[in-house]
């Protein structure tokens, strides 16, 4: 069942600049996105594209002069922002990126008990002890300073604080980059075991072949719109089972699969073109793009905002 | 050719070197990948290369000169986080100016529109930021780049596409590159030949391996070649 319904979000935010001089951004326009109990959803795109804001949305942790449009469901009911406040750290978690997260000078245990009493558990010292267990952390990991980790056990502390309340649904912002390896398989894995277990995971990176190893769907986001969903194993070959001419290009931009740049860049939050956002630096592009902003349709397996996939 | 010579540093006079007796070696016109787990010392190599930090001994070489101490530094380095590389209150513009004329194909190769140039570093995204630091770093026609991580913070393709600008001045011979990156699948791409920096700073026995392995051009272990 789904569990998470972004549909057609948008975010706007008002800035005042010289004086009374005020400048809309459209930072998000058009967002799409579907995540079920039980599967690993990723969501690419370039840094910009608005795959944070996403987050920071489904949270509630929008700055005041966000101007939010748009629908977003959680468990099939309107998630406003008393039920954000509600949810967020208990049935929604949020992994961060790094281990600047931590509070460098509280002892990794004592934080982990500090989440479990937020929750409301009524034994917080059990929970938090139990929490790192299950992450396969070794016994004494409670005394250690966030600075005496290895990266991959930084990573799993903060997957315990944000996994202790049994959440339903983990958002995981960029848990990869910087990482050796080994560390980053381990991280994702994770993700994958978290899944299995029932909860909804949605898994923000720019890494899309790391995210491939683990999601069974993705989302690929550009200039704030999701350009397309589709299944994992659409990225593949040549790319030709992809439906938007970015997801294919993004996916051809990749080292093993030819290392092609594209010319260009993403247009900027203030000066977005009336049309598809992609127009300008798409191989595709005819007339009637340049007109207007493509909806979501659905062609063969995939979601799209395209015209001409 | 730019040389580090018998290149020894610890970050502390209490703490085992992270470098002992470093050789590299790295002709115009090729990309000399640095690999090897974190922690092996690879920044620190690549800051010292170009000049950030002083080694506790030996020397870094410019077509046999010693690096210069005042203008323009023939070894640019380009990090994984442009943030701290650009002046929070400046423009783009003036970040850019910083370090010479802007060569417009150059600005083109690397998707930098007049437009972008008028913002402020907090206003836009990371890798639009990214493109500028190239673009500060090449446009000074120093004839090296240390490439430390520079597109692990970036999407696919504008990896490629700051990738290729690179790539054009290396294969015109006016550029050497020392890309210092943890994804080898990168490496294999944009690399001439890949220098492996192990473990450096755990025991004595990892230690003389990293001597050796880390050992110029014609002496490396593994060294291979890819391109």
């Amino acid at each position: 069942m789904t569990l998470l319904t972004v549909e057609d979000l948008s975010i706007s935010f008002v800035q005042y600049e010289a004086g009374l001089r005020r400048r809309k951004l459209d930072v998000v326009t058009g967002l799409d996105l579907e995540a079920a109990r039980g599967e690993v959803v990723a969501v690419v795109g370039a840094s910009g594209s608005g795959k944070s804001l996403l987050a920071h949305a489904v949270l509630g942790l929008l700055p005041s002069n966000a101007i939010e449009r748009g629908k977003i469901l959680y468990d099939g009911a309107e998630l406003d922002d008393r039920r954000r406040r509600e949810l967020r750290g208990r049935d929604i978690a949020l992994v961060p990126q790094s281990v600047a997260f931590l509070d460098p000078v509280t002892r990794v245990g004592d934080q982990v008990e500090r989440a479990a009493r937020l929750i409301g558990e009524p034994e917080p010292a059990r929970a938090a002890e139990k929490a790192l267990r299950r992450r396969h952390l070794p016994e004494g990991v409670e005394k250690l300073y966030p600075h005496q980790l290895s990266g991959g056990m930084a990573r799993r502390i903060l997957a315990a604080i944000a996994t202790i309340g049994r959440p339903s649904l983990i958002i995981a912002d960029e848990p990869t980059p910087g990482l050796h390896e080994a560390v980053v398989a381990e991280t994702l894995t994770d993700l994958r075991r978290v899944a299995d277990d029932g909860a909804g995971v949605v898994l923000i990176t720019h890494d899309l072949e790391g995210a491939l190893t683990v999601a069974d769907r993705v989302a690929v986001f550009y200039a704030g719109t999701t350009v397309e969903q589709t299944r994992a194993e659409a990225f593949q070959g040549d790319g030709e089972a992809l439906a938007h001419p970015y997801s294919r290009a993004l996916w051809r931009a990749l080292p093993a699969h030819g290392f092609q740049a594209l010319p260009g860049g993403q247009p900027a939050p203030d000066d977005l073109p009336s049309g598809c956002l992609f127009a300008d630096r798409c191989p595709l592009v005819a007339d009637q793009c340049r007109d207007n902003r493509p909806l979501p349709r659905r062609v063969g397996g995939a979601t799209v905002r395209c015209i001409r996939a | 050719m730019l040389e580090a010579r018998d290149i020894r540093y610890s970050h502390h006079r209490r703490l085992p070197p992270v470098l002992r007796g470093a050789y590299l070696s790295v002709r115009r016109g090729e990309v000399v990948g640095l690999a090897g787990p974190s922690g092996a010392g690879k920044t620190t190599l690549g800051r010292i290369l170009a000049g950030y930090l002083e080694p506790d001994a030996g020397t870094i070489l410019v077509d046999g000169e010693p690096l210069p101490r005042r203008g323009t530094q023939p070894v640019q380095l380009v990090f994984q986080h442009p943030e701290f590389a650009v002046d929070p209150r400046w423009r783009l513009r003036e970040a850019l100016t910083e370090t010479g004329r802007p060569d417009p194909s150059l600005l083109s190769d690397l998707g930098i529109t007049p437009a972008l140039l008028d913002r402020f570093p907090h206003e836009v995204s990371g890798g639009e930021l990214q493109r500028v630091a190239v673009a500060r770093a090449l446009q000074t026609d120093a004839p090296f780049l240390i490439a430390d991580e520079m597109s692990a913070m970036l999407d696919a393709i504008t990896q490629a596409q700051l990738w290729h600008a690179v790539l054009d001045r290396v294969a015109s011979g006016r550029l050497g590159v020392v890309a210092i990156s943890h994804d080898e699948q990168l490496l294999s791409v944009v690399a001439d030949r890949l220098v492996r920096l192990e473990e450096g700073r755990l025991t004595e026995d990892v230690n003389a391996i990293t001597a050796q392995s880390v050992l110029g051009a014609d002496r490396v272990i593994e060294d291979s070649t890819l391109r």
